[in-house]
């Protein structure tokens, strides 16, 4: 009993900690509210799942990213429901009061997903490592392919960004 | 975008984030009690619900069968309400009530004693039951030892109805009884959980 309050405390902690990393990975994964807020409680069940059997191999982050872009992905395929539930729940996704109580930013972040939305979800996941400034041998790691994999990836989301802006 | 901006853009919104420790704590928060949130919509929905049907009842038998106080019917359908029903309305209002009070912005111990004075008034609402129901029995039978006859000429009907609605509402209000038990159960399970991690903090 002691065991599974300590551990609940030391995850309740880690889950503050990285909440950051759930948060843009839910936004970026879903379409509606709804969407996301059932994705942040899958992503923190696989995580309490996991934690048990998390050994510290790796960093913590990394661990963080693995279990959510692993679900948010898993969860992507399963749910062939999402394009039903945009009818009846289209609250926004994002809110932006989570981010910023600046209205002025709203603008920034609604472009800022709207890029990201453009590509597919494995990509999505890529670049959001990639943005959050993991090393091209960490993101292999996450997503299970090799560095060079990584770097050729990076490079045509690059173009391909680069493409829909000049149109 | 081009790709500059996406990073520039990024980098300012992961900041805002780990800046936003405030509302990330609300995040949080919020993600811890979902679940019994959800389970006290439904269980406030559930009571509101029973309530309305209650009075719809009332009022239905009170119409159909054009009853005063003062008639012998009007005797046996205050009894019915009274004791079957009046009680049981009160226990439902009370979770009704204490449902809406309870509130997640504050610590937990807070609504376990909103649940102790729930459970209190409980306990008081079933020794007056069980004490209406002692007195209602005998009640019943003397009306219809007296009056079996003038009630069995002009209100089969009306008996018919009055035992089907009052079997019918004891079956229902004790499965019923076990459901709501076991989701109260669940949410206090629930509440403990987000005690002992307040506690723990």
């Amino acid at each position: 009993m002691v065991d599974i309050i300590k551990q609940q405390k030391e995850f309740t902690k880690i889950l503050e900690e990285h909440l950051g990393i759930l948060l843009k990975i839910s936004a970026v994964y879903s379409k509606t509210r709804q969407d996301r807020e059932d994705l942040l409680d899958e992503m923190t069940y696989q995580l309490w799942k996991s934690f048990s059997t998390f050994e510290g191999r790796s960093a913590l982050s990394t661990w963080v990213y693995r279990v959510a872009l692993n679900t948010a992905l898993s969860k992507l395929k399963q749910d062939k429901r999402q394009s039903l539930l945009f009818f009846w729940d289209n609250s926004p996704n994002w809110d932006q009061h989570i981010i910023s109580e600046d209205p002025s930013l709203y603008e920034m972040y609604d472009k800022l997903y709207e890029t990201i939305e453009m590509l597919n979800a494995f990509d999505k996941a890529i670049i959001l490592l990639y943005l959050d400034r993991h090393s091209h041998e960490q993101i292999g790691i996450i997503m299970g392919i090799s560095q060079s994999n990584v770097g050729t990836r990076i490079g045509r989301i690059k173009h391909q960004l680069k493409d829909l802006a000049s149109k | 975008m081009e790709f500059s901006e996406l990073e520039k853009n990024w980098h300012m919104f992961s900041k805002r984030l780990e800046e936003n420790t405030r509302i990330n704590k609300r995040i949080l928060n919020e993600m811890m009690t979902r679940k019994p949130r959800h389970r006290i919509n439904l269980l406030r929905w559930e009571s509101g619900i029973r309530m309305l049907l209650t009075v719809a009842l009332c009022v239905f038998l009170i119409i159909r069968f054009d009853t005063t106080i003062l008639s012998l019917r009007g005797v046996m359908l205050v009894f019915l309400v009274l004791f079957a029903g009046l009680a049981h309305y009160f226990d439902t209002f009370q979770l009704f009530k204490l449902l809406g009070k309870l509130d997640f912005s504050k610590p937990v111990k807070h609504i376990n004693i909103l649940f102790l004075a729930y459970e209190q008034k409980k306990l008081w609402v079933k020794k007056l039951t069980t004490m209406s129901y002692v007195l209602l029995i005998p009640l019943l039978a003397y009306v219809l030892f007296t009056n079996g006859n003038a009630l069995l000429k002009g209100g089969i009907e009306f008996i018919l109805t009055i035992v089907i609605v009052a079997v019918g509402g004891l079956l229902f209000s004790r499965s019923r009884h076990r459901l709501i038990q076991s989701q109260i159960r669940k949410l206090r399970e629930e509440m403990e959980e987000l005690n002992e991690s307040e506690r723990s903090e």
